[in-house]
């Protein structure tokens, strides 16, 4: 017959928590089988709700090592598991924060395949983006900055229009025109 | 990361190991440190002057109930703190529910008061209230932020919350004993509003201070 999940718990957490006992007696052994037998338990802990797999690698990682900075407030009478799962969720949660406080999520690795395969990137479509320069050179001055500001900075038709100087609709029509041009001159 | 690496990378962890010495069950770290910071308050309070009509205030109810409570905020506070330097509290995340809970309670007793004695602020001057609560509230502050740092806290935010709010309700309890003025308004602006704002300073830089 095969054992439950329940009993299947109950078996690593004993052991588990020996190892963890002997661990913080300094036994390296006991140390090292823990570390091994946690990992798998951490990962699948944490790779659910993860937008990129290979982040549970590092998130992994930073949780071994809070185990290993952390393992004296563990208490011999108490789980291991809620102890360790405890940890993997902060760890989880203080990478998450650092990745996209730090705007991780929008930065793009120059190694990243698909970014290479991208139009402006990759230097077979080198032509195309002198193309697409001579054609905005070929527009008069107002309209090419007019074009650049709405089109390539992201400015608003009234941001555009206090900045140069011109009504809002005359921003709009200006924009319209050099797209249109753009458009024939690009095929 | 290949197993390969990671194997590696557990026998280095593993290579790194020395024994430790296993963090005291929370009670027990938390005794001394409360009678440390009990005694050091009463030192402090002692120092400062204790007011003239103290005795009989000994026999006022809203004096007692107010400092009574602080007194359980702080002490439960205290332990809250200790239990939250173990990254699952062991089991009883409840626990800080009991702090907070009468901290509640003394701020809706505070706007009662408030309500009762009519909203005035009392003028905005150094007062020495600022002076004493920052010399009673340094030493049990700085004795739980240690208790703190010494562990391995999960929710560094409600970690600073109940550092501040056992080291400030001490400083209270002092500030009652040695201030004569009674009025809610004085006691929520110099008694209370410079805890407040050192729980904001710590609580923004919580993830620093018990970062480990």
């Amino acid at each position: 017959m095969k054992p439950s999940n329940t009993n299947r718990n109950a078996g690593q957490d004993e052991e588990w928590n020996g190892w963890a006992a002997a661990a913080q007696q300094g036994d390296k052994r006991a140390y090292a089988a823990l570390l091994k037998g946690i990992a798998p338990f951490i990962r699948g802990m944490i790779t659910g709700g993860l937008a990129n797999a290979d982040w549970a690698d590092d998130i992994v990682q930073e949780v071994l090592i809070s185990v290993h900075k952390s393992l004296h407030t563990w208490s011999p009478d108490r789980p291991f598991r809620p102890w360790l799962a405890a940890i993997a969720s902060f760890r989880k949660a203080d990478f998450l924060r650092r990745h996209y406080g730090a705007r991780g999520d929008r930065k793009i690795s120059l190694d990243d395949a698909d970014f290479s395969a991208l139009p402006v990137t990759d230097p077979a479509h080198a032509g195309e983006l002198k193309d697409i320069e001579d054609a905005l050179a070929s527009l008069p001055d107002k309209q090419r900055k007019v074009f650049e500001l709405m089109k390539i900075k992201g400015y608003s038709a009234s941001e555009v229009a206090s900045e140069m100087g011109m009504t809002v609709t005359a921003v709009k029509v200006s924009a319209h025109r050099a797209a249109a041009k753009l458009k024939e001159a690009l095929g | 990361m290949s197993n390969t690496n990671m194997d590696a990378f557990i026998d280095n962890l593993a290579e790194g190991l020395t024994p430790c010495k296993r963090l005291a069950h929370p009670l027990r770290r938390a005794l001394p440190w409360v009678i440390l910071a009990l005694v050091y308050t009463a030192g402090a309070a002692q120092f400062i002057g204790l007011r003239p009509d103290l005795a009989q205030k000994f026999a006022d109810p809203v004096f007692l109930f107010e400092t009574g409570l602080m007194l359980a905020v702080s002490l439960s506070a205290f332990m809250a703190s200790c239990w939250l330097c173990v990254p699952d509290m062991r089991g009883a995340k409840w626990i800080v529910a009991t702090p907070v809970t009468m901290l509640a309670v003394f701020v809706f007793w505070t706007v009662l008061r408030l309500y009762a004695e009519g909203f005035e602020i009392p003028a905005l001057q150094w007062d020495h209230c600022l002076s004493d609560g920052a010399l009673m509230g340094f030493v049990p502050a700085a004795a739980v932020i240690f208790l703190g740092r010494a562990g391995a806290t999960t929710r560094p935010c409600m970690m600073a919350l109940m550092n501040v709010a056992a080291a400030g309700a001490l400083g209270y309890i002092g500030l009652r004993f040695t201030c004569a003025l009674d009025t809610a308004a004085h006691s929520a602006l110099y008694h209370l509003l410079p805890f407040v704002v050192m729980g904001a300073v710590l609580g923004a830089g919580a993830r620093r201070v018990f970062r480990w």
